[in-house]
């Protein structure tokens, strides 16, 4: 039994809400010791006000009896943002390979509460156990990787509503996406959308 | 609303003009050469053909692609998968669909829901594998995956009193919608005894595979003694702190 629940150890608290900064953290996890057959998610949910009240979803996942995204993938929800949701599917060999992005998903999760702290300093600390957390850069490098993978592979997928190319353009413009994606692969994806886009083909040879 | 559909774009046969180094060329058919030229004119038989397919279509068959595989080699593995053939002997692989089933139920008097999934066996009585799978708990205001409730997963499910005996009630739900088989066990305890399930399986002449592989492997595993990281991970588990099944 392989067991994925990284909440209980990495996280100091689940729920972080500071009226006075009208601040507000949810992290979200659904243990699995069986991915195989059961649904994993690690969602982090963040609420603050930076001129506008900013909402922002991430999460790395998979469903197991969904239709869609069924596969690992990470899962951004930008609506506050104009960049709306869009999904990124990730391969892996093994169930170690998928533990070692999830780690590098808390990993990218730390630089995005870092980027709180400006409107309420110790905020990381507090959510977060920095004294492990700090030592998962090499699992947040190999995140990056599969990412850019997933990016030369498959599209990123954008839901289904608004400019494409406006949803693009936002996401460039997001130093917080670009960090967290890799400034590379943000590049790769907006060039991708650049190219006429694509029917969906299927060639049968 | 007209539903969204793919269309595709296939190479239709058509004669090329190439390049060759005519050394190299490999016994096609219909191969010239051009006097004084170096370009030769090539019948391609060509294998593409065209198909169009909706977008969920398209998106279940992306989902199924593996790292290096195209298209064609996905459809190619799921035509396979309908019979397998070993040594001249043929060995008919059955594919079942999936059945979705919601189960509200008690153990030991605390009301619980499951969620599960079996194999969609379209009345087959003779020859059937349920093979049922636990997707979600319900317990009082939370839904669980079954392996964080229960402290161990669905192959160690036999490991778990509770975990076992839901696993059973959904198995009699299945029996019932599958096969309209009254099982008649209502006690606990009743789910437990291999007697009382030999004489349903006997009484609607039901599958020997299914009362092996859905029934008895479990029943008999459940005697098996766990490991102490088992121990401790039920200890730990919901479960564990509602009925006190580990000491």
């Amino acid at each position: 039994m392989k067991e994925f629940h990284f909440s209980k150890k990495y996280f100091n608290k689940l729920i972080y809400d500071d009226i006075e900064s009208n601040i507000r953290i949810i992290i979200k996890e659904i243990p699995s010791l069986d991915v195989y057959e059961e649904d994993y998610s690690l969602r982090v949910e963040t609420h603050h006000e930076e001129r506008k009240l900013i909402h922002r979803k991430y999460a790395i996942e998979h469903h197991s009896r969904q239709d869609k995204h069924n596969y690992p993938h990470l899962q951004f929800k930008f609506h506050t943002e104009e960049i709306g949701t869009f999904w990124l599917r990730l391969e892996f060999e093994t169930q170690d390979e998928y533990k070692k992005a999830i780690l590098g998903f808390i990993y990218k999760i730390k630089n995005i509460l870092e980027d709180l702290e400006r409107f309420k300093p110790g905020i990381c600390d507090d959510i977060l156990v920095l004294t492990l957390v700090k030592n998962l850069s090499k699992e947040g490098e190999f995140l990056t990787q599969k990412i850019s993978e997933s990016i030369a592979k498959h599209e990123l997928e954008f839901q289904n509503y608004g400019n494409t190319r406006d949803k693009v353009k936002s996401l460039h413009n997001n130093p917080l996406l670009i960090n967290f994606l890799g400034e590379d692969n943000v590049t790769k994806v907006a060039a991708s959308y650049g190219k006429a886009y694509s029917k969906k083909k299927i060639i049968i040879k | 609303m007209r539903a969204k559909t793919s269309s595709i774009t296939i190479c239709q046969p058509k004669i090329e003009m190439f390049k060759y180094d005519y050394t190299s060329i490999p016994s096609i058919l219909n191969i010239f050469k051009m006097e004084n030229q170096e370009h030769y004119r090539k019948e391609l038989i060509s294998g593409k053909r065209n198909i169009k397919v909706d977008i969920k279509t398209w998106n279940a068959l992306r989902n199924l692609k593996k790292a290096n595989d195209t298209f064609n080699d996905v459809i190619l593995s799921l035509l396979k998968e309908r019979t397998v053939a070993i040594g001249g002997e043929n060995l008919k692989a059955i594919k079942y669909s999936r059945r979705k089933v919601f189960l509200e139920t008690e153990y030991d008097y605390k009301p619980i829901g499951a969620e599960f999934e079996y194999n969609d066996v379209k009345q087959e009585q003779a020859n059937f594998n349920l093979d049922v799978k636990i997707k979600k708990i319900f317990y009082g205001k939370k839904i669980m995956n079954p392996s964080e409730f229960f402290g161990v997963d669905s192959i160690r499910k036999h490991f778990n009193h509770a975990f076992l005996n839901i696993y059973l009630k959904c198995v009699v739900l299945a029996l019932e919608k599958e096969f309209k088989a009254h099982t008649r066990m209502i006690f606990d305890k009743d789910f437990e005894n291999i007697t009382r399930w030999r004489k349903t399986y006997y009484e609607y002449s039901l599958s020997e595979d299914s009362f092996i592989n859905d029934i008895e492997e479990p029943l008999r595993l459940s005697e098996e003694k766990p490991d102490q990281k088992i121990i401790d991970s039920i200890k730990k588990s919901p479960s564990n702190s509602i009925w006190n099944l580990v000491k």
